[in-house]
């Protein structure tokens, strides 16, 4: 377990919950700060005492007030962080669900773990100590399911085409020749029958001549 | 020598020509006829050398005000006098000048005008004189068929035959001015003014007898006779002249010498200038060589004099008039300036309106801003109070009354927190520095979730560089109310977005399978037609009952 770890947040209330969290870890030095600027300033403070600070658990946003910052949000300071200190793990506490912005964290500052503020906060913050503690990343489920959600589906002209075509009475392997013809790819018929398939689910048809039901009743063709 | 002494009598035709058609009548009324009539005198017929300076004084500022009344027959009538005045006083091309100017405002003015100035035929008379007196017979001529063109008097034409002969004779085509003056004579027998016969006559006898022809003195002595019943002296003095030349000629000195005397007795009764040549014409018939050489050289003396004159006032004419033009040209110059003046003054006016202007327009739009500012944190506010604060408050209540389980309470804060993670999610900032593709799909993937499936059509095709970052803001936020919309209301499975582009023009279209027939313009949705106004877009909302909901939008 870390032995000396840095929180950043604005809020004392939330410091003080994370701090009881650390408690029950067992972690013998907490720190806590209220500006990004001062844990920069203890981070490097520590590193030339030659004790380092293990973990920073950081926010991503800070009320700007009456004190003027060098890192205003906790973006630049996990971005500088993991520059210069690059043994320093860095979890994220933050209500931010973006997963633009989430992705970013993870892929390129490459964080050791994402803890969504929620209902369970505390209690995902208290397995993230533990999983970035044995060198594994954690990252908050309802964040996760975001991240891995299925993508949306992109159609195109030849979807719309190949659904006009079925709404003409065409069957799939005549839908095949005439692709075949008109040179347009793909025009195998496993190829069409593949695409339809997942149109089907997608547009949550029970077959294919409810699917172009729907399509029509959506004006697409 | 024969040139002058003829264009010296010729004037004196042609002045009677003048006043003849120059009537006292013609003076207009507005102005005081005695001032009009008291200068006309003092021109046609000046008693002392002031005179004529006085009359061309009077009248050049009658010209002024004539054209300045837009009087046109007044003008003309001035300028016909101006012209008299001028050729009088020596200064032949201001006459030519005066008098062409008369004849451009009878060629501009009505019929009805031009008849009631009766000037045509005065004014080329005119000009035909002072063509003759600068030596230019055949412009002469030019003038004089002009104004036998007009001429409708057979008085008027025998005069100006007379007169064209003349230049004729002058010019050295003597065949052409005898047949003239032989119409003259044949005009002028129907007339009962003999003296107009008896000066065709005598014209065509001198000229036929200059060309040795017989029947010249004939002619002379029949117009000699009738001047003697008419008794004018000054006629009667061109016929004696006119035989004395024939006799001298035909070398009958004595003949000569007599007719030169009579004429001598005739002229002496007319005037100085006649007395004058009558005894020059007398002293060149003398034997003796001393007089005849003293003649000759004073009549060569005579003509290089005029020469020089016209010379002279032909340069100094011409020196005026460069003066004129330098004076209107740099009237002109002071008239660009000031115009020039005007414009930099309107220019500038218009400088000033248009910061005017967009200092005004900046101040209203800074006051929509803050407007539109207030009424976000208003709405804001409003939905932190009517969200928020009223579930917090139901929280409290319970607790007061039935202090919950912790497992239950947790519940309610956590729809509390979720609520206001939406609110500010609404207002967050979008990123736009990122790829917009993938912040657009972001956004829906968000709401896509077991029981609603988002589909995008040509998402992938569309160029955002084209658009700007508040088209792009806008697009953001429009989705994310239909979206929100969609969620809230619709109870839709199915969402498709379709998109296209054609050069810089975005079309998007929105379309669910929910029940639709709930558009409420109350908040959200008219919120995003105020957004897409914002940026010159339209947006169409087509809802069927039960038949979902579409939204087009094209920016």
């Amino acid at each position: 377990m870390f032995t000396k770890v840095l929180i950043a947040d604005d809020l004392g209330s939330i410091n003080s919950g994370v701090a009881s969290v650390l408690k029950d870890l067992e972690v013998l030095e907490a720190i806590q700060v209220d500006y990004c600027d001062d844990a920069y300033l203890k981070i490097k403070k520590a590193a030339l005492k030659n004790t380092p600070v293990e973990l920073l658990i950081t926010d991503l946003s800070f009320l700007p007030d009456h004190r003027e910052q060098n890192f205003n949000s906790g973006e630049e300071l996990v971005n500088i962080l993991k520059k210069e200190h690059p043994e320093l793990k860095i979890i994220v506490y933050s209500i931010e669900d973006r997963t633009q912005l989430i992705k970013k964290f993870i892929n390129d500052f490459k964080v050791n773990g994402y803890v969504c503020k929620g209902r369970n906060g505390l209690l995902e913050l208290k397995d993230a100590i533990v999983c970035v503690a044995n060198n594994s990343r954690y990252i908050s489920p309802q964040i996760k399911q975001l991240l891995y959600k299925k993508k949306q589906l992109e159609i195109n002209d030849f979807d719309i085409e190949l659904m006009r075509l079925l709404s003409l009475g065409k069957s799939q392997s005549e839908i095949s020749s005439h692709f075949k013809q008109n040179n347009v790819s793909p025009s195998g018929l496993s190829s069409i029958e593949k695409r339809l398939n997942s149109l089907r689910i997608e547009f949550k048809a029970n077959n294919i001549i409810h699917l172009v039901s729907i399509v029509k009743d959506l004006g697409l063709i | 020598m024969e040139n002058i002494k003829l264009s010296f009598l010729s004037f004196l035709w042609v002045l009677s020509v003048l006043l003849s058609v120059l009537p006292l009548q013609q003076i207009s009324a507005q102005e005081p006829i005695d001032s009009t009539a008291h200068y006309y005198y003092k021109i046609a017929n000046p008693k002392s050398p002031e005179d004529l300076p006085k009359g061309y004084g009077y009248f050049k500022k009658q010209k002024e005000k004539r054209l300045a009344k837009k009087d046109t027959v007044g003008a003309i009538y001035v300028l016909r006098m101006l012209a008299m005045a001028e050729f009088e006083m020596g200064r032949t091309y201001a006459s030519e000048k005066s008098a062409i100017e008369a004849i451009a405002l009878l060629d501009a003015t009505s019929n009805k005008n031009r008849k009631e100035a009766n000037a045509d035929i005065g004014i080329y008379n005119h000009l035909g004189m002072v063509y003759r007196s600068i030596d230019q017979p055949q412009r002469a001529i030019d003038a004089y068929a002009r104004a036998l063109f007009i001429a409708s008097q057979l008085k008027d034409s025998i005069v100006l035959l007379n007169n064209m002969a003349n230049s004729y004779n002058e010019l050295e085509q003597n065949d052409k001015a005898i047949a003239l003056l032989k119409l003259a004579y044949e005009k002028s027998m129907g007339q009962e003014n003999k003296i107009e016969v008896a000066r065709a006559l005598d014209n065509l006898g001198h000229l036929q007898s200059k060309a040795g022809k017989p029947e010249g003195l004939p002619h002379m002595l029949q117009a000699l006779t009738i001047r003697k019943k008419t008794k004018d002296n000054g006629q009667l003095f061109t016929s004696y002249k006119h035989l004395s030349e024939h006799y001298k000629n035909a070398g009958d000195t004595l003949l000569a010498l007599r007719y030169a005397s009579l004429g001598k007795e005739a002229a002496a009764q007319v005037s100085t200038a006649y007395k004058k040549e009558a005894l020059s014409n007398y002293l060149k018939l003398s034997d003796n060589p001393d007089i005849a050489q003293y003649m000759s050289i004073s009549d060569s003396i005579a003509k290089a004099t005029l020469q020089q004159d016209n010379k002279f006032s032909s340069i100094e004419y011409n020196f005026s008039k460069e003066k004129e033009r330098t004076q209107a040209a740099e009237l002109a110059q002071e008239k660009q300036r000031q115009l020039k003046g005007i414009y930099q003054l309107v220019g500038i006016c218009f400088l000033l309106l248009a910061i005017a202007l967009y200092l005004i327009l900046k101040y209203r739009h800074k006051k929509e801003k803050v407007q539109q500012l207030y009424n976000t944190e208003s709405k804001i506010s409003k939905r932190i109070h009517d969200e928020v604060a009223n579930d917090i408050y139901k929280i409290m209540a319970q607790i007061q009354t039935s202090p919950d389980t912790a497992e239950n309470l947790l519940d309610d804060l956590e729809t509390v927190y979720n609520k206001t993670r939406d609110i500010s999610k609404k207002h967050s900032l979008i990123d736009l520095e990122a790829d917009f593709e993938s912040v657009l799909i972001d956004l829906l993937q968000y709401y896509q979730s077991d029981s609603v499936n988002v589909i995008t059509k040509n998402l992938a095709t569309i160029d955002w560089s084209l658009l700007d970052d508040l088209k792009k803001k806008t697009i953001y936020r429009v989705l994310q109310e239909l979206m929100t919309n969609m969620h809230k209301h619709s109870g839709a499975t199915l969402v498709v977005i379709t998109a296209t582009q054609s050069g810089k023009k975005l079309t998007l279209r929105y379309t669910d399978n929910g029940v639709g027939g709930v558009l409420k313009k109350g908040n959200g949705l008219l919120n995003t037609e105020n957004r897409i106004r914002l940026v010159k877009g339209t947006i169409i909302f087509e809802v069927d009952k039960n038949e979902g909901f579409t939204a087009k939008i094209s920016l």
